[in-house]
């Protein structure tokens, strides 16, 4: 190891340099502040977004809406992501593992995904008298199914990964240890969904996500698993939706 | 006379071998090698150093103590709207939030820049989660807002300079 002031040769395990008394190894105050400051600005550009979009389809729904809204989502996570490109676009890579893995991504989320719609529901209808209907939101457009897949299965596995997994993870770790990293982005990708109830469930699901991600050092298989689940709850919508229709 | 070799090469602020001829300690930055007025300055750091430890330790305190406050107005919020409004939905929510801050208070005493930080951004979140329900709420109380946001930061802060890889 070099010091970063002097430039002579140190010890691995140097608190201080013994040449010049320069402190190594530990980040500086400013510089985990401005990591900090990055981290706090992505989160409340994201709140700020949600807010927005959360007014805008009081005042309208429609179709084009729901694009520019979900384009506009995109870019922002894709801004971000610019500015730490070289090391979000490393966790794209294929870690070699065990091919069971990948299997397991695909078919627990099948089981884990049944179990949390319905208990979910059971909450909400118990706490809340109220239930939502995710396909609902789409059933008025033209090739409703396309655009329900597309907003609800495709995006979200695809930029909420790259945006909790990848850049909010890479730069939670430079300031605080892996295990931090994965608490509180797990929490802040339960709160960016706003609902308490999703708290209960996602925040374990982000736990997950986070661990994988730490552990495989890929953002795959969280987009697998993210991938399976929504679809599952989809499915399981659009079937309700049809029935309720029939009823009608 | 191998005892007092011994002694020359460690150094006298935390005992740890000094590598030969150079100045500073590799462990602690002390200038065991260096001139009395560089020791005497390594010396006014230290104790700067504890002092803004200290500063630092109140504040990520005072934080915690927020978070009770915060927990104390959830749980009276919902309490009230619950006998006034007979709203058992929002009761069930702020108490939800109230024990979510209290777990973070707790947590805090461990992990200070985690637990701050999380009560913060839930704190933001749940002021964005008004607005979405009703655009003015913004500045209802707005000044409890900013000072309760304003403990929080300083505590992140303060936890963050303290306790880097906690």
């Amino acid at each position: 190891m070099l010091c970063s002031s002097c430039k002579l040769e140190i010890e691995e395990r140097a608190n201080f340099c013994p040449h010049c008394g320069v402190s190594v190894g530990k980040k500086e105050g400013s510089v985990a502040k401005q990591d900090m400051n990055l981290i706090i600005t992505f989160y409340l550009v994201e709140i700020v977004f949600l807010v927005i979009a959360y007014l805008v389809y009081r005042q309208e729904v429609s179709l084009t809406i729901d694009i520019i809204i979900e384009s506009i989502s995109a870019i922002i996570v894709l801004g971000f992501v610019s500015l730490d490109f070289k090391n979000v676009i490393r966790l794209y890579r294929f870690p070699k593992i065990n091919p069971l893995l990948y299997l397991g991504a695909i078919i627990i989320p099948i089981f884990t995904g049944v179990i949390v719609y319905y208990g979910i529901e059971l909450v909400n209808s118990e706490l809340f008298f109220e239930n939502y209907n995710m396909y609902a939101d789409y059933a008025l457009y033209p090739n409703s199914l396309f655009w329900a897949f597309l907003f609800v299965t495709i995006t979200p596995p695809i930029f909420e990964e790259l945006a909790y997994r990848g850049f909010l993870f890479n730069q939670l770790q430079k300031v605080t240890s892996t295990k931090i990293t994965i608490i509180l982005t797990a929490f802040i990708f339960a709160l960016v969904h706003f609902s308490i109830i999703s708290l209960l469930w996602i925040f374990p699901f982000g736990l997950l996500l986070g661990y994988l991600r730490h552990k495989y050092d890929t953002l795959w298989l969280g987009i697998i698993i993210h991938f399976i689940h929504n679809l599952i709850v989809l499915s399981l919508d659009y079937y309700y939706f049809d029935t309720t229709l029939l009823e009608l | 006379m191998e005892d007092l070799i011994q002694r020359e090469t460690l150094c006298s602020q935390c005992n740890t071998p000094i590598n030969g001829k150079t100045k500073f300690c590799a462990n602690c930055g002390y200038p065991e090698n260096g001139t009395e007025k560089e020791q005497s300055v390594y010396h006014a750091n230290k104790v700067m150093k504890k002092n803004q430890v200290k500063e630092d330790q109140n504040r990520i305190k005072s934080g915690r103590n927020t978070l009770y406050w915060i927990a104390g107005i959830s749980f009276f919020f919902g309490l009230i709207t619950f006998l006034l409004n007979d709203d058992s939905t929002t009761f069930i929510v702020q108490i939800i939030l109230a024990i979510i801050y209290l777990i973070l208070a707790y947590w805090s005493q461990k992990k200070p820049f985690a637990a701050l930080l999380s009560a913060l951004l839930l704190y933001v979140l749940l002021i964005a989660a008004d607005v979405v329900v009703e655009p003015a709420s913004i500045f209802r109380g707005i000044i409890v807002k900013i000072i309760i946001i304003s403990f929080l930061i300083k505590g992140v802060n303060s936890a963050l300079q303290n306790s880097k890889k906690e």
